[in-house]
């Protein structure tokens, strides 16, 4: 089976980061309206915490998908950062969730991290 | 041993600072995200995850400053210990593969010569071909190689070590994989090529030494290349100077023998013409012709002897030719000075010769063209008297210098050839406000082998 080569790996991970970069651009701005309190009350939503932070990584996600697409370091750099963060504030979702949507929702989260993490450390072997 | 500009160092290191921050993040993040998800998968299928991972006692006066540290620190200290120690372990056993396979991959992103090899050699290729003379060309691949693939220690060792002594950047880590890699042109090994690896337990990668024997290859061709040069100088060199010592040779023959001979012959035709009898005028006509014949026969010998070469030098040795030679030409108004040392060695006729045209024709060109009134010739033998290698000739002039981008007539030109085939330098440094210093070093290295006669 032919082996993915890293350029093809870069762009799938840019694909990826952009799709939910975007998304989480469009989920994260809604809830911020309610505020701290209301998000924290409700109860069936992530902490207000998830929803800043998705609102400060989704921007540099997407220019990192657009320089990881171009085959840029510094794009694949800030990738691995924001997967990495993403990653790590998405894991405690998995347990403590409210509802089961919302953990199946930080467990696709972490599982797209791994991912996207993964395809921007792809290497080729036939170099 | 060379070293990296301080700017560039600084960079290196900061490069390597974020690198290694970027690596801590990324093994933290797989650390917490694998424990957490051991004890989800663990702890989920009992039922409510809250009354089996429950923060103890002690902790929850600590807890509600910040949501998400909170909440690692109820996955860790929360579940029952059967439950913590099972995650650890996982953690911990999974988490060092895991860091090297983190840190091969963010040490290739950041050494982007990983994705193009080909890239790479253009890149050293590029760096080589600024390198323009052969003896500096050892130490720019090393510098360039350990640059672009990021390595500690980068040598070179060749077989001819006299034109191309072993050169080495940087320093490689204790216990540091060495890698040696020969360097080849066709069947032939002419050098090695030695690089440590970026640091202690991380051995080169495959992809690694495929580009490191992409570029010894390159290396190999373009070190022949030089070698190649290095020869044909070796080799101009030696015709230069075994000219110069055949055409000394004709002409001490030419003055001692031939010369002598000659006027002795044209003296005896006169007096053999004084001794005829009186009567025999065709005798003395014919002994008159042959008298005249000798002496245009000597004239030409004559010619000839100071055609091969400036009679002075033979004479009188450089350093009082060269004396008496400015003594000739120095016009009213200008003073010109020689420096030289008292005692010189006995140099190659081709170092002489060459040394005194240059002297003549830079003196020439600031009597003549620079209108100069203080010429200063100096003579130099760099690391006399124990072993002297060359023969530093400096001549210079107060007098109006080259205009910025004066095109170099013959003068120059042959100044410049005289020197670079004895496989010297020359250099010339001139504003129009400034006067001129043209100044040329001569090896005399190898002279034994082409001086016989002395």
């Amino acid at each position: 089976m032919r082996r993915l080569s890293r350029t093809t790996a870069l762009k799938i991970a840019a694909g990826i980061a952009l799709v939910s970069g975007v998304y989480a651009l469009i989920t994260s701005i809604p809830p911020l309206w309610l505020g701290a309190e209301a998000i924290n009350q409700t109860g069936d939503m992530p902490p207000y915490f998830v929803f800043v932070l998705e609102l400060i990584l989704a921007p540099i996600e997407i220019i990192g998908a657009f320089g990881a697409w171009r085959n840029q370091g510094w794009g694949v750099v800030l990738l691995l950062l924001t997967a990495a963060v993403s990653t790590v504030s998405a894991a405690p979702g998995i347990l403590f969730a409210p509802t089961p949507p919302v953990q199946l929702s930080a467990a696709v989260s972490v599982l797209l991290g791994v991912v996207v993490i993964v395809l921007c450390l792809w290497r080729d072997d036939k170099r | 041993m060379d070293r990296i500009a301080f700017p560039k160092r600084l960079r290196l290191d900061a490069v390597a600072f974020l690198k290694g921050v970027l690596i801590c993040i990324l093994t933290a993040a797989y650390a917490l995200v694998v424990f957490t998800t051991v004890v989800a998968i663990v702890v989920l299928p009992f039922g409510n995850v809250a009354d089996i991972v429950a923060p103890p006692d002690w902790l929850l006066p600590r807890l509600g400053r910040y949501d998400l540290l909170d909440a690692f620190l109820i996955i860790v200290f929360g579940p029952t210990l059967g439950v913590s120690l099972i995650a650890a372990a996982f953690a911990l056993l999974t988490t060092q593969r895991v860091y090297r396979w983190l840190r091969t991959g963010v040490n290739d992103l950041v050494n982007e010569h990983q994705d193009d090899a080909f890239a790479l050699v253009t890149k050293v290729h590029s760096h080589l071909a600024s390198a323009t003379p052969p003896q500096a060309l050892l130490p720019t691949i090393a510098i360039t190689i350990a640059q672009t693939l990021k390595l500690p220690y980068v040598a070179i060792e060749t077989h001819d070590t006299d034109a191309f002594p072993e050169s080495a950047f940087g320093i490689a880590p204790p216990g540091a994989v060495i890698q040696h890699l020969p360097l080849r042109y066709q069947e032939s090994t002419i050098g090695e090529l030695h690089v440590a690896a970026r640091r202690v337990g991380e051995p080169f990668s495959p992809s690694d030494l495929k580009v490191l024997g992409d570029l010894a290859q390159q290396v190999g061709i373009t070190l022949y290349a030089a070698q190649m040069t290095v020869d044909l100088q070796r080799s101009r060199t030696r015709l230069v100077t075994a000219r110069e010592e055949e055409r000394r040779r004709i002409r001490r023959d030419l003055h001692d023998g031939l010369g002598p001979t000659l006027a002795n012959f044209a003296m005896r035709l006169e007096q053999a013409r004084d001794s005829l009898p009186p009567g025999a005028e065709e005798s003395a006509a014919l002994l008159a012709v042959l008298t005249a014949e000798a002496q245009s026969t000597i004239h030409d010998v004559r010619r000839l002897v100071y055609q091969l070469r400036p009679p002075d030098l033979d004479e009188y040795g450089l350093v009082s030719a060269l004396r008496e030679y400015l003594h000739r030409v120095s016009p009213k108004g200008t003073t010109i000075t020689l420096a030289a040392p008292e005692a010189t060695p006995i140099l190659p006729a081709a170092v002489e010769v060459a040394a005194y045209r240059i002297v003549q024709e830079a003196v020439n060109n600031a009597v003549k063209h620079a209108r100069a009134s203080t010429i200063t010739v100096k003579l130099a033998f760099p690391q006399a008297p124990v072993q002297p290698s060359s023969l530093w000739v400096e001549i210079s002039d107060n007098g109006v210098g080259l205009a910025a981008g004066h095109p170099a007539g013959i003068g120059l030109h042959s100044m410049q050839e005289r020197a670079e085939e004895l496989g010297g330098t020359f250099m010339i440094q001139s504003g129009e406000e400034s006067g001129t210093l043209v100044a040329a070093q001569l090896p005399i290295a190898g002279k034994e082998d082409f001086d016989p006669y002395d």
